[in-house]
Protein backbone atom coordinates (compact mmCIF):
# COMPACT_ATOMS: atom_id res chain seq x y z
CA UNK A 1 0.00 0.00 0.00
CA UNK A 2 2.79 2.57 0.74
CA UNK A 3 5.27 1.89 -1.67
CA UNK A 4 9.10 2.22 -1.06
CA UNK A 5 8.21 2.88 2.51
CA UNK A 6 11.17 1.41 4.22
CA UNK A 7 12.66 4.93 3.26
CA UNK A 8 16.89 3.82 3.08
CA UNK A 9 17.72 6.92 1.53
CA UNK A 10 21.51 5.64 2.17
CA UNK A 11 21.14 2.70 -0.03
CA UNK A 12 21.44 5.72 -3.29
CA UNK A 13 24.67 6.29 -1.46
CA UNK A 14 27.05 4.17 -3.34
CA UNK A 15 25.61 6.46 -6.74
CA UNK A 16 26.78 9.35 -5.02
CA UNK A 17 30.32 9.50 -6.03
CA UNK A 18 29.68 8.47 -9.86
CA UNK A 19 26.60 11.80 -10.05
CA UNK A 20 28.15 14.34 -7.48
CA UNK A 21 30.91 14.79 -10.07
CA UNK A 22 28.54 16.35 -12.50
CA UNK A 23 26.84 18.76 -9.92
CA UNK A 24 28.21 22.27 -9.65
CA UNK A 25 28.50 23.18 -6.07
CA UNK A 26 28.87 26.24 -7.51
CA UNK A 27 27.67 27.99 -10.12
CA UNK A 28 25.72 30.13 -12.62
CA UNK A 29 21.87 29.79 -12.13
CA UNK A 30 21.41 27.33 -15.61
CA UNK A 31 17.61 26.57 -14.88
CA UNK A 32 15.43 26.26 -18.42
CA UNK A 33 12.35 25.50 -16.26
CA UNK A 34 10.44 28.42 -14.30
CA UNK A 35 12.21 29.59 -11.34
CA UNK A 36 12.21 33.30 -11.31
CA UNK A 37 15.26 35.30 -10.14
CA UNK A 38 13.74 36.09 -6.89
CA UNK A 39 14.20 32.82 -6.41
CA UNK A 40 17.72 33.45 -5.95
CA UNK A 41 20.01 35.63 -3.58
CA UNK A 42 23.34 34.81 -5.03
CA UNK A 43 24.99 31.46 -4.73
CA UNK A 44 21.42 31.15 -2.77
CA UNK A 45 18.49 29.17 -4.46
CA UNK A 46 14.49 28.98 -2.99
CA UNK A 47 12.29 26.19 -3.89
CA UNK A 48 9.43 26.09 -2.71
CA UNK A 49 6.42 23.28 -3.74
CA UNK A 50 3.43 22.57 -2.19
CA UNK A 51 1.75 19.01 -3.48
CA UNK A 52 -1.47 17.76 -2.06
CA UNK A 53 -1.53 13.95 -0.31
CA UNK A 54 -3.58 10.74 -0.84
CA UNK A 55 -5.34 9.78 1.76
CA UNK A 56 -2.55 7.84 3.45
CA UNK A 57 0.06 10.19 3.11
CA UNK A 58 -1.09 11.98 6.66
CA UNK A 59 -0.78 8.93 8.23
CA UNK A 60 2.73 7.41 6.60
CA UNK A 61 4.21 10.73 6.41
CA UNK A 62 4.69 11.88 10.13
CA UNK A 63 6.06 7.99 10.50
CA UNK A 64 8.65 8.83 7.78
CA UNK A 65 9.42 12.68 9.64
CA UNK A 66 9.50 10.53 12.90
CA UNK A 67 12.09 8.04 11.39
CA UNK A 68 14.01 10.47 9.60
CA UNK A 69 14.63 12.68 12.12
CA UNK A 70 15.72 10.09 14.85
CA UNK A 71 17.47 7.43 12.79
CA UNK A 72 19.91 10.10 11.12
CA UNK A 73 22.08 7.71 9.21
CA UNK A 74 18.88 6.82 7.62
CA UNK A 75 19.30 10.48 5.61
CA UNK A 76 22.95 10.61 5.28
CA UNK A 77 22.80 10.95 1.69
CA UNK A 78 21.10 14.21 2.24
CA UNK A 79 24.09 15.52 4.36
CA UNK A 80 26.35 14.04 1.34
CA UNK A 81 24.52 15.93 -1.14
CA UNK A 82 27.09 19.12 -0.18
CA UNK A 83 24.73 21.48 -2.34
CA UNK A 84 21.64 21.90 0.32
CA UNK A 85 22.09 24.59 3.13
CA UNK A 86 18.69 24.09 5.09
CA UNK A 87 15.58 21.99 3.72
CA UNK A 88 12.09 21.18 5.19
CA UNK A 89 8.71 19.32 5.09
CA UNK A 90 5.48 20.24 6.12
CA UNK A 91 2.40 19.29 6.56
CA UNK A 92 -0.60 21.34 6.03
CA UNK A 93 -4.38 20.22 7.47
CA UNK A 94 -5.63 22.74 9.06
CA UNK A 95 -5.37 26.55 8.02
CA UNK A 96 -5.08 28.69 11.44
CA UNK A 97 -8.13 31.05 11.96
CA UNK A 98 -7.66 34.91 12.36
CA UNK A 99 -11.48 35.86 12.63
CA UNK A 100 -13.28 37.89 9.60
CA UNK A 101 -12.98 38.45 7.14
CA UNK A 102 -11.06 35.12 7.05
CA UNK A 103 -13.61 32.49 5.72
CA UNK A 104 -13.25 29.44 7.72
CA UNK A 105 -12.15 26.42 5.62
CA UNK A 106 -11.87 22.86 6.64
CA UNK A 107 -9.20 21.69 3.91
CA UNK A 108 -10.36 18.27 2.28
CA UNK A 109 -6.96 16.78 1.64
CA UNK A 110 -3.56 17.42 3.18
CA UNK A 111 -1.14 19.47 1.73
CA UNK A 112 2.58 19.11 1.88
CA UNK A 113 4.71 22.55 2.04
CA UNK A 114 8.30 21.63 0.79
CA UNK A 115 11.75 24.04 0.74
CA UNK A 116 14.99 23.81 -0.13
CA UNK A 117 17.36 26.59 0.10
CA UNK A 118 20.46 25.53 -2.13
CA UNK A 119 23.08 25.94 -4.58
CA UNK A 120 24.02 25.21 -7.94
CA UNK A 121 21.42 25.25 -10.65
CA UNK A 122 17.87 23.86 -10.86
CA UNK A 123 18.21 21.71 -13.42
CA UNK A 124 21.39 19.91 -11.56
CA UNK A 125 19.37 19.96 -8.14
CA UNK A 126 16.50 17.58 -9.48
CA UNK A 127 18.89 15.94 -11.15
CA UNK A 128 20.44 15.00 -8.18
CA UNK A 129 17.56 14.89 -6.09
CA UNK A 130 16.53 11.94 -8.47
CA UNK A 131 19.22 9.96 -9.10
CA UNK A 132 21.00 10.07 -5.51
CA UNK A 133 17.68 10.05 -3.45
CA UNK A 134 15.47 8.15 -5.46
CA UNK A 135 13.97 5.91 -3.07
CA UNK A 136 13.46 9.00 -0.43
CA UNK A 137 11.82 10.59 -2.84
CA UNK A 138 9.58 8.14 -3.85
CA UNK A 139 9.30 7.93 0.60
CA UNK A 140 8.58 11.48 0.69
CA UNK A 141 6.28 12.38 -2.63
CA UNK A 142 4.80 8.91 -2.61
CA UNK A 143 1.40 10.02 -1.31
CA UNK A 144 1.64 13.23 -3.30
CA UNK A 145 -1.45 13.19 -6.18
CA UNK A 146 0.87 13.34 -9.32
CA UNK A 147 3.96 12.20 -8.31
CA UNK A 148 4.97 10.40 -11.22
CA UNK A 149 8.15 8.35 -9.54
CA UNK A 150 11.81 10.51 -9.25
CA UNK A 151 13.15 8.77 -12.46
CA UNK A 152 12.71 9.25 -15.45
CA UNK A 153 13.36 13.01 -14.37
CA UNK A 154 11.99 14.18 -17.52
CA UNK A 155 8.65 13.99 -15.72
CA UNK A 156 9.79 14.86 -12.19
CA UNK A 157 10.78 18.24 -13.66
CA UNK A 158 7.80 18.86 -14.90
CA UNK A 159 5.63 17.88 -11.65
CA UNK A 160 7.87 20.15 -9.48
CA UNK A 161 7.73 22.99 -12.07
CA UNK A 162 4.03 22.34 -12.24
CA UNK A 163 3.34 22.32 -8.09
CA UNK A 164 6.49 25.41 -7.23
CA UNK A 165 5.66 28.62 -6.48
CA UNK A 166 8.09 31.36 -6.50
CA UNK A 167 9.56 33.64 -4.05
CA UNK A 168 8.41 37.04 -4.36
CA UNK A 169 11.66 38.17 -1.71
CA UNK A 170 14.10 35.28 -1.19
CA UNK A 171 17.26 36.26 1.76
CA UNK A 172 20.63 34.58 2.56
CA UNK A 173 22.77 36.12 5.25
CA UNK A 174 25.91 35.06 3.31
CA UNK A 175 24.58 35.19 -0.62
CA UNK A 176 28.16 34.49 -2.33
CA UNK A 177 28.90 31.27 0.15
CA UNK A 178 28.01 27.37 -1.18
CA UNK A 179 28.13 24.99 1.08
CA UNK A 180 31.19 23.89 0.09
CA UNK A 181 32.65 27.01 1.15
CA UNK A 182 30.97 26.75 4.27
CA UNK A 183 31.71 23.44 5.75
CA UNK A 184 35.31 24.15 4.74
CA UNK A 185 35.76 27.12 6.82
CA UNK A 186 34.12 25.47 9.60
CA UNK A 187 36.32 23.02 9.28
CA UNK A 188 39.44 25.15 9.07
CA UNK A 189 38.14 27.41 12.17
CA UNK A 190 38.63 24.07 14.01
CA UNK A 191 41.69 23.40 12.74
CA UNK A 192 43.23 26.94 13.41
CA UNK A 193 41.91 27.47 16.70
CA UNK A 194 44.78 25.60 18.20
CA UNK A 195 47.76 27.43 16.78
CA UNK A 196 46.21 30.97 17.62
CA UNK A 197 45.71 29.91 21.24
CA UNK A 198 49.49 28.56 21.62
CA UNK A 199 51.02 30.91 18.83
CA UNK A 200 52.22 33.29 21.18
CA UNK A 201 53.89 30.90 23.50
CA UNK A 202 55.72 28.82 21.01
CA UNK A 203 59.08 29.27 19.89
CA UNK A 204 59.63 30.40 16.67
CA UNK A 205 60.97 27.41 15.39
CA UNK A 206 58.08 25.38 17.23
CA UNK A 207 55.52 28.04 15.81
CA UNK A 208 56.87 27.52 12.15
CA UNK A 209 56.60 23.69 12.49
CA UNK A 210 53.04 23.73 13.81
CA UNK A 211 51.70 26.30 10.79
CA UNK A 212 53.41 24.07 8.12
CA UNK A 213 51.77 21.70 9.69
CA UNK A 214 48.62 23.20 10.23
CA UNK A 215 48.33 24.19 6.60
CA UNK A 216 49.22 20.63 5.77
CA UNK A 217 46.28 19.43 7.86
CA UNK A 218 44.05 22.08 6.47
CA UNK A 219 45.15 22.46 2.75
CA UNK A 220 41.82 21.17 1.44
CA UNK A 221 39.94 23.74 3.39
CA UNK A 222 41.63 26.65 1.95
CA UNK B 1 9.80 25.16 21.28
CA UNK B 2 9.14 21.88 19.32
CA UNK B 3 11.88 19.58 18.36
CA UNK B 4 10.50 18.83 15.19
CA UNK B 5 11.36 22.59 14.11
CA UNK B 6 14.99 22.29 15.55
CA UNK B 7 17.90 20.62 14.12
CA UNK B 8 21.34 21.34 16.08
CA UNK B 9 21.01 24.97 17.14
CA UNK B 10 18.84 26.01 14.57
CA UNK B 11 15.53 26.60 13.77
CA UNK B 12 12.83 26.23 11.64
CA UNK B 13 9.84 28.82 11.28
CA UNK B 14 7.06 28.93 8.70
CA UNK B 15 3.75 30.85 8.88
CA UNK B 16 0.48 31.08 6.51
CA UNK B 17 -0.78 34.30 7.14
CA UNK B 18 -4.25 35.01 4.90
CA UNK B 19 -3.92 38.02 2.41
CA UNK B 20 -6.98 40.60 2.57
CA UNK B 21 -8.84 40.80 -0.43
CA UNK B 22 -7.47 43.09 -2.74
CA UNK B 23 -4.49 42.67 -1.87
CA UNK B 24 -2.35 40.18 -3.16
CA UNK B 25 -1.18 41.87 -6.24
CA UNK B 26 0.31 45.09 -4.01
CA UNK B 27 1.43 42.94 -1.37
CA UNK B 28 3.68 40.91 -4.30
CA UNK B 29 5.04 44.53 -6.00
CA UNK B 30 5.89 45.28 -2.34
CA UNK B 31 7.89 42.27 -1.39
CA UNK B 32 9.14 41.94 -5.16
CA UNK B 33 10.56 45.65 -4.87
CA UNK B 34 12.26 45.03 -1.52
CA UNK B 35 16.14 45.29 -1.33
CA UNK B 36 18.28 42.28 -2.36
CA UNK B 37 20.95 40.81 -0.10
CA UNK B 38 22.55 43.40 2.41
CA UNK B 39 19.36 45.82 1.79
CA UNK B 40 16.77 43.39 2.28
CA UNK B 41 15.34 43.99 5.19
CA UNK B 42 15.82 40.58 6.44
CA UNK B 43 19.70 41.24 6.97
CA UNK B 44 18.81 43.59 9.72
CA UNK B 45 17.84 40.52 11.31
CA UNK B 46 21.21 39.20 12.51
CA UNK B 47 19.84 35.67 13.06
CA UNK B 48 18.39 35.03 10.20
CA UNK B 49 20.18 32.53 7.87
CA UNK B 50 18.17 31.96 5.32
CA UNK B 51 14.40 33.10 5.09
CA UNK B 52 11.69 33.36 2.01
CA UNK B 53 8.08 35.43 1.59
CA UNK B 54 6.18 33.05 -0.90
CA UNK B 55 2.77 34.26 -2.07
CA UNK B 56 0.48 31.18 -2.30
CA UNK B 57 -2.66 32.18 -4.73
CA UNK B 58 -4.10 28.82 -4.64
CA UNK B 59 -3.36 24.83 -4.40
CA UNK B 60 -2.69 23.44 -7.87
CA UNK B 61 -4.93 21.25 -9.48
CA UNK B 62 -4.22 18.78 -12.24
CA UNK B 63 -6.86 16.58 -13.56
CA UNK B 64 -4.49 14.18 -14.61
CA UNK B 65 -3.65 13.49 -10.98
CA UNK B 66 -6.58 11.50 -10.29
CA UNK B 67 -6.96 14.02 -7.39
CA UNK B 68 -10.79 12.84 -6.64
CA UNK B 69 -11.78 16.36 -5.95
CA UNK B 70 -10.08 20.11 -6.85
CA UNK B 71 -9.18 21.61 -3.62
CA UNK B 72 -9.21 25.40 -3.67
CA UNK B 73 -7.88 28.50 -1.45
CA UNK B 74 -11.14 30.28 0.39
CA UNK B 75 -8.26 33.30 0.52
CA UNK B 76 -4.07 33.63 -1.18
CA UNK B 77 -1.59 32.90 1.69
CA UNK B 78 1.17 34.73 2.59
CA UNK B 79 4.17 32.17 3.48
CA UNK B 80 6.96 33.22 5.67
CA UNK B 81 9.57 30.83 5.97
CA UNK B 82 13.22 31.50 7.91
CA UNK B 83 16.00 29.52 9.00
CA UNK B 84 17.29 30.76 12.01
CA UNK B 85 19.39 30.76 15.04
CA UNK B 86 17.06 29.33 17.61
CA UNK B 87 15.32 29.60 20.04
CA UNK B 88 12.42 30.43 18.33
CA UNK B 89 10.98 32.97 21.10
CA UNK B 90 14.30 34.69 21.07
CA UNK B 91 14.40 35.07 17.76
CA UNK B 92 10.91 36.23 16.96
CA UNK B 93 11.38 38.95 19.50
CA UNK B 94 14.34 40.19 17.58
CA UNK B 95 12.40 39.49 13.89
CA UNK B 96 9.62 41.63 14.93
CA UNK B 97 11.89 44.41 16.05
CA UNK B 98 13.74 45.09 12.92
CA UNK B 99 11.09 44.47 10.84
CA UNK B 100 9.18 47.46 12.05
CA UNK B 101 8.97 49.61 9.64
CA UNK B 102 8.27 46.69 6.74
CA UNK B 103 6.30 44.45 8.65
CA UNK B 104 3.20 46.52 8.27
CA UNK B 105 3.26 46.55 4.62
CA UNK B 106 3.88 42.97 4.39
CA UNK B 107 1.68 41.35 7.17
CA UNK B 108 -0.50 44.66 7.46
CA UNK B 109 -2.14 43.17 4.53
CA UNK B 110 -3.02 40.07 5.90
CA UNK B 111 -6.25 39.50 7.78
CA UNK B 112 -5.77 39.53 11.80
CA UNK B 113 -2.16 41.18 11.83
CA UNK B 114 -1.88 43.53 14.52
CA UNK B 115 -1.66 47.09 14.37
CA UNK B 116 1.09 48.52 14.34
CA UNK B 117 2.60 45.39 13.36
CA UNK B 118 5.78 45.15 15.80
CA UNK B 119 6.99 43.64 18.68
CA UNK B 120 5.05 41.17 21.25
CA UNK B 121 1.67 41.73 19.03
CA UNK B 122 3.26 40.73 15.55
CA UNK B 123 5.25 37.82 17.28
CA UNK B 124 1.57 36.51 18.67
CA UNK B 125 0.33 37.21 15.32
CA UNK B 126 3.32 34.81 13.39
CA UNK B 127 3.12 32.16 16.21
CA UNK B 128 -0.71 31.60 16.01
CA UNK B 129 -0.48 31.13 12.03
CA UNK B 130 2.58 28.76 12.35
CA UNK B 131 3.08 25.64 10.98
CA UNK B 132 5.28 23.28 12.63
CA UNK B 133 8.23 21.10 10.46
CA UNK B 134 7.56 17.83 9.96
CA UNK B 135 11.48 16.95 9.21
CA UNK B 136 13.66 20.23 9.01
CA UNK B 137 17.40 19.49 7.78
CA UNK B 138 20.47 21.95 7.95
CA UNK B 139 23.17 21.15 6.82
CA UNK B 140 25.56 23.07 9.36
CA UNK B 141 23.03 23.08 11.94
CA UNK B 142 25.54 23.90 15.12
CA UNK B 143 26.78 26.93 13.23
CA UNK B 144 25.00 30.39 14.42
CA UNK B 145 24.59 32.95 11.18
CA UNK B 146 27.53 35.09 13.62
CA UNK B 147 29.94 31.83 13.21
CA UNK B 148 29.63 30.93 9.67
CA UNK B 149 30.29 34.44 8.60
CA UNK B 150 33.25 35.03 11.07
CA UNK B 151 34.89 31.44 9.80
CA UNK B 152 34.51 32.74 5.69
CA UNK B 153 35.97 35.47 6.69
CA UNK B 154 38.92 34.16 8.37
CA UNK B 155 39.47 31.79 5.53
CA UNK B 156 39.62 34.67 3.08
CA UNK B 157 42.29 35.82 5.87
CA UNK B 158 43.89 33.15 6.07
CA UNK B 159 44.33 32.23 2.68
CA UNK B 160 45.68 36.03 2.28
CA UNK B 161 47.99 35.43 5.40
CA UNK B 162 49.46 32.12 3.92
CA UNK B 163 50.16 34.04 0.21
CA UNK B 164 51.78 36.80 1.98
CA UNK B 165 54.10 34.93 4.54
CA UNK B 166 55.49 32.71 2.14
CA UNK B 167 59.48 32.76 2.72
CA UNK B 168 59.50 34.44 5.81
CA UNK B 169 61.81 33.53 8.88
CA UNK B 170 60.17 31.47 11.69
CA UNK B 171 60.45 34.74 13.98
CA UNK B 172 59.25 37.01 11.45
CA UNK B 173 55.92 34.40 10.90
CA UNK B 174 55.32 33.79 14.05
CA UNK B 175 55.43 37.88 14.82
CA UNK B 176 53.16 38.73 11.90
CA UNK B 177 50.75 35.47 12.78
CA UNK B 178 50.12 36.99 15.97
CA UNK B 179 49.36 40.24 15.02
CA UNK B 180 46.78 38.81 12.66
CA UNK B 181 45.35 36.18 14.28
CA UNK B 182 45.99 36.51 18.09
CA UNK B 183 47.13 38.70 20.69
CA UNK B 184 51.06 38.81 20.93
CA UNK B 185 52.40 37.43 24.68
Amino acid sequence: MWPNAHLTLSDAARTLAAVSTSVPIAGPITATGTPSQRNVDGQAIAITVFSTLKWWGKLFLPLLFFVAKHFPKLTGTLVKLSFIHFARWSLVSKIPYNGAPQPKQRLRYTHMYFESNFNGGWEEYIDAFSHILTTGMAAFWGSSFGFPKALPVGPFKDYIKENEVAASHYYSAYPEATITMIRESLQLDEKLAPLKRDAAALSPDAFAAAYAKMLTDAQHCL
Amino acid sequence: MKAVNVCGQAVGFLALTPIKAGEEGPLRTYLEGLGRSADSPLARSARTHMARWVIVADFFNDPSFKQRKEEHLAVPWLAFSSNADGDLDGYLDELCVALSDVAGEIWGRCIGCPEPATGDALKAYLKHNQIDCGFFYAAYGAATVAKVKASLAQSEQLRAFATRAQGMAPADLQQAFVAEFGAVR
